[in-house]
């Protein structure tokens, strides 16, 4: 093959050009390759290497050609893909991407100063915004964002995270920073992970990670590009996001859904269990009229919240009846239990039919066996029920069956309501602040329309206090509670809703893996939040769980050997100043409320604000303040 | 956070029939409030923390409040009989499983005080066992009251007198 006609060549550059350009057929490209020598399958190969073949059907102006640098392909296939935001942190090998940006208004890179925050901005960014979530960092920095991701992971959250890989003349020659495949560590926490091949097929496979990474189940995605490709200049095509926009909107088979509404009823009891898949879905609302028009008792996830990470069902709603469990009082003996797009897996109850609708079809039935299994875009197949409902019974009739089965339930609810007021009654002369006392506060303080994103385990106690879903707080926190996350997904969720008051809430423990990090972010990008820091000084849950549940050997033994914080006792604000946020100590009940207005005041001046508020310890071993007495400096034989 | 997996593990696992354990093996004793524990105390943990555990009335009620909020179905009806009941077959008093180790407490005045009152829910081993920073010896008092220890103001303030003097940490 003469120099010319060879990948790079002058005529065949050319060529190229002339075809992205639309000037020239993908046929006259291929005569035109095979005139300079080319054979046919390797002419084939090499167009299909920056020819996505089906787009090709698209709309003029949904592919365009474009040259640069790899990293400038990258930033310009994210731009076409609608993406606005890049959370990032660089090292040396990122600097292409980072050039590209210098010419790219449309994209606003986002820094923040740990890996692991830089994923959990991207993450409660894509929680909120229902976009994906764009993550770059360093490649020496991809363990640390792993952590974050496994909550992306297991809650199906779209992210996209990307490093500039070891360039391919230098990986696998053991140098400084470089290890074997590093890619593959991602595999067990992403829908797919790939490492780019070459500078012209970035776009394409940037493409694919996406698509990906958004199509239903969505999840995180893992893009490793050699840093050469990123310095080397390219010819490719870029594709408009629609192209890759699946939509999913699957419907079930209309005879299953006519099998479901009969159950539901003809149901005795029901029960129904809401999951997260509605929230992905947006589907509030048709979950809201399924379960009015039949009168059915709604669950969400037990302990509170544990195990999701969102509260889909408004938690005033008379028909809700608080934390799902697999035998309850009430409703007692349910003989149909109608499962939700539980992304956790469908729960099972004593004795009843179980149908569960998902719009996940590997996950669905995996953790349990089910009896009637329905695969759904999950908005859809509600809306279809809904009607399914409504043609199988008279409105009389309906309205009859909601109206028993619904007096129950909301007596049920009522008593509930009635007993957390006794709870609150009962603590009501603590000196200190207990998790009921913040519960109460924060209900009477935040703005209704507060996204609340927390973390903090203690405020499994505290949430029941407060009013979420429908036009109350939005709820989002994460399944598996993988902590350091919740600093970090509040700025994500304001950057997505500038226009709702946001407050991230950890526990002292929580704060200490996330922060301050993430603070960094938020004063840089001014960022109004209010941070409350629900400061027992303890790992307090873990430690009632380490003492009662497993062994007990500390607490037999008086020896709290792992969970007491608070020697060095954090001062939560001073760490906040430091990194330029304001915040203030809260550590009397009557002092809440001021605090909150100061934190407030503080957001709409459009400053973040941080609150350390002191909370009693609670539950076993709460007293406790020994920690094992080691010192490093009691070992000295010298003084240095 | 392995651990609390290991709870939702047990929630999960608890729902299969192959977890069916010794279902005779009742370890909650007869009473008014025996059926409601038995069932809205165990779907999340084993009855382990329960029955190793010992308070009075006003403590098992401030625990059963907790875990309401946690998800427990229990009802404002049945609050008091749940803590009735608990304080009864768990309360001061009522021996735990396995050997106690007899313990000699340092002479001194306040020495029968402990004695008598402060090995009703636990050995006095455990009361014993470590020596504390003299605050948390108050905090700990006061606690063991909250949870429904017999003792007046006057006898704690001696009991902590005599706990500082005697098992205080330098
Ligand atoms: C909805 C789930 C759930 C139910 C139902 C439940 N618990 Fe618990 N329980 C927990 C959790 C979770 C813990 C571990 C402590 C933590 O994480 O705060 C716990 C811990 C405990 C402990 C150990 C002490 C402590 O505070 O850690 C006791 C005692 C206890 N539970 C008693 C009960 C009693 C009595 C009932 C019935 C009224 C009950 N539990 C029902 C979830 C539950
Ligand atoms: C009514 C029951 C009851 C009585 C009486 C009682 N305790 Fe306790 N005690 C408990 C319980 C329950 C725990 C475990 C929960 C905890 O540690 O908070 C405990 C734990 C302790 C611990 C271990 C705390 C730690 O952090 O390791 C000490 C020390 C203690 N008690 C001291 C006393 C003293 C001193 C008295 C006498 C004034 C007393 N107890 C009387 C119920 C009681
Ligand atoms: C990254 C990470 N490491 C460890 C854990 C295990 N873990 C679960 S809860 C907890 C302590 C949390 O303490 P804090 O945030 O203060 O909550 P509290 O129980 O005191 O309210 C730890 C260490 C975890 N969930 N995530
Ligand atoms: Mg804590």
């Amino acid at each position: 093959m003469p120099a010319e006609a060879s990948v790079g060549g002058k005529f065949v550059k050319e060529l190229i050009k002339q075809y992205l350009d639309n000037g020239i057929s993908r046929r006259k490209l291929m005569r035109g390759l095979g005139a300079a020598g080319m054979t046919l399958a390797t002419a084939k190969t090499f167009v299909n290497s920056f020819t996505p073949t089906p787009a090709h059907a698209a709309e003029p102006g949904a592919i365009h050609p474009a040259t640069g640098t790899g990293g400038m392909l990258y930033m310009q296939q994210l731009r076409a893909a609608g993406v606005e935001y890049v959370f990032f942190n660089p090292s040396t090998g990122d600097a292409p991407f980072y050039d590209a940006a210098v010419n790219m208004p449309e994209i606003q890179l986002i820094k923040g100063v740990q890996e692991g925050a830089v994923v959990a901005m991207a993450d409660g960014y894509a929680r909120l915004s229902g976009k994906i979530g764009v993550a770059h960092v360093a490649n020496v920095g991809l363990p640390n964002a792993m952590t974050q991701l496994v909550n992306s992971w297991k809650d199906r959250i779209p992210v996209l995270l990307t490093v500039a890989a070891f360039g391919t003349a230098l990986s696998g020659r053991d140098g400084p920073q470089d290890y074997d495949h590093q890619e593959t560590m991602l595999a067990p926490i992403t829908k797919w992970l790939w490492l780019a091949e070459n500078a012209v097929g970035i776009p394409d496979v940037l493409r694919r990670a996406m698509k990906f990474a958004t199509t239903t189940p969505s999840g995180p995605v893992f893009l490793s590009i050699p840093d050469d490709f990123l310095r080397a200049t390219a010819t490719a095509e870029i594709f408009d996001g629609k192209l890759f926009t699946v939509p999913m909107r699957i419907r079930p088979d209309a005879k299953d859904i006519e099998a479901v509404a009969r159950a539901l009823i003809e149901a005795k009891n029901p029960l129904l269990s809401a999951g997260d898949e509605i929230t992905t879905a947006q589907a509030e609302p048709e979950l809201l009229e399924l379960a009015t028009l039949l009168g059915m008792p709604v669950t969400m996830c037990w302990g509170s919240a544990l195990n999701c990470w969102s509260k889909p069902f408004p938690t005033t709603n008379p028909l809700f009846i608080g934390a799902y469990q697999r035998q309850m009082g009430f409703p007692g003996a349910v003989d149909v239990h109608f499962v939700v797009g539980d992304q956790i897996g469908e729960r099972t109850y004593n004795g009843a039919t179980s149908i569960s609708m998902r719009s996940d079809p590997t996950a669905l039935a995996r953790a349990w066996p089910i009896d009637m299994p329905i695969v759904s875009n999950i908005k859809l197949g509600l809306a279809d029920l809904i009607a399914a409902v409504k043609s199988l019974a008279t409105a009389e009739r309906l309205k009859s069956i909601a109206a028993a089965r619904s007096a129950r339930a909301q007596a049920y609810h009522a008593a509930q309501v009635k007993m957390r007021q006794t709870i609150v009654k009962d603590i009501g002369n603590s000196s200190g602040i207990t998790m009921e006392r913040l519960g109460t506060e924060l209900e009477i303080g935040l703005e209704r329309d507060t996204i609340y994103v927390s973390e903090c385990d203690s405020g499994r106690n505290m949430d029941p206090f407060m009013s979420f879903g429908g036009a109350d707080k939005t709820y989002i926190s994460t399944g598996p509670n993988i902590l350091g996350w919740a600093q970090a997904a509040s700025f994500g969720a304001k950057l997505a809703r500038p226009d709702r008051p946001v407050v991230s809430v950890t526990g002292d423990g929580g704060a200490m893996f996330g922060g301050p990090q993430p603070l960094w972010s938020q004063a840089r990008y001014k960022a109004p939040i209010t941070n409350l820091v629900v400061n027992n000084r303890s790992y307090n849950n873990e430690r009632n769980r380490i003492w009662s549940l497993i062994g007990g050997e500390q607490y037999r033994a008086g020896l709290d050997m792992t969970c007491y914080n608070g020697s060095p006792d954090v001062d939560f604000t001073k760490a906040a100043a430091g990194y330029g946020v304001e915040g203030e100590i809260v550590s009397e009940p009557a002092k809440i409320q001021e605090a909150l207005a100061r934190a407030k005041r503080a957001n709409v001046e459009g400053r973040p604000y941080l609150l350390d508020i002191h909370v009693e310890r609670e539950g076993i071993g709460a007293a406790s303040e020994w920690h094992p007495p080691f010192s490093i400096a009691d070992q000295r034989t010298r003084k240095v | 956070m392995r651990h609390l997996l290991l709870i939702a593990g047990l929630t999960l696992a608890t729902a299969s029939a192959a977890f069916a354990q010794t279902p005779n093996a009742d370890p909650f004793p007869p009473g008014d409030g025996h059926d409601k524990v038995a069932v809205a105390c165990t779907q999340c943990h084993a009855p382990t923390p329960i029955v190793t555990m010992r308070m009075g009335e006003a403590g098992w009620r401030r625990q059963v409040e907790i875990m309401i909020l946690r998800g427990a179905q229990i009802g404002p009806d049945d609050i008091d009989r749940t803590a009735t009941y608990l304080a009864t077959v768990f309360g001061p008093g009522v021996p735990l499983p396995g050997p106690v180790k007899e313990v000699h407490l340092a002479a001194g005045s306040g020495a029968e005080l402990v004695q008598t009152h402060c090995s009703l829910c636990h050995s006095l081993e455990r009361v014993v066992i470590r020596h504390r920073p003299g605050q948390q010896w108050a905090a700990i008092v006061h606690r063991m009251m909250q949870f429904g220890a017999p003792v007046d103001g006057t006898e704690a303030d001696q009991i902590v007198a005599y706990l500082e003097e005697h098992y205080a940490a330098q």
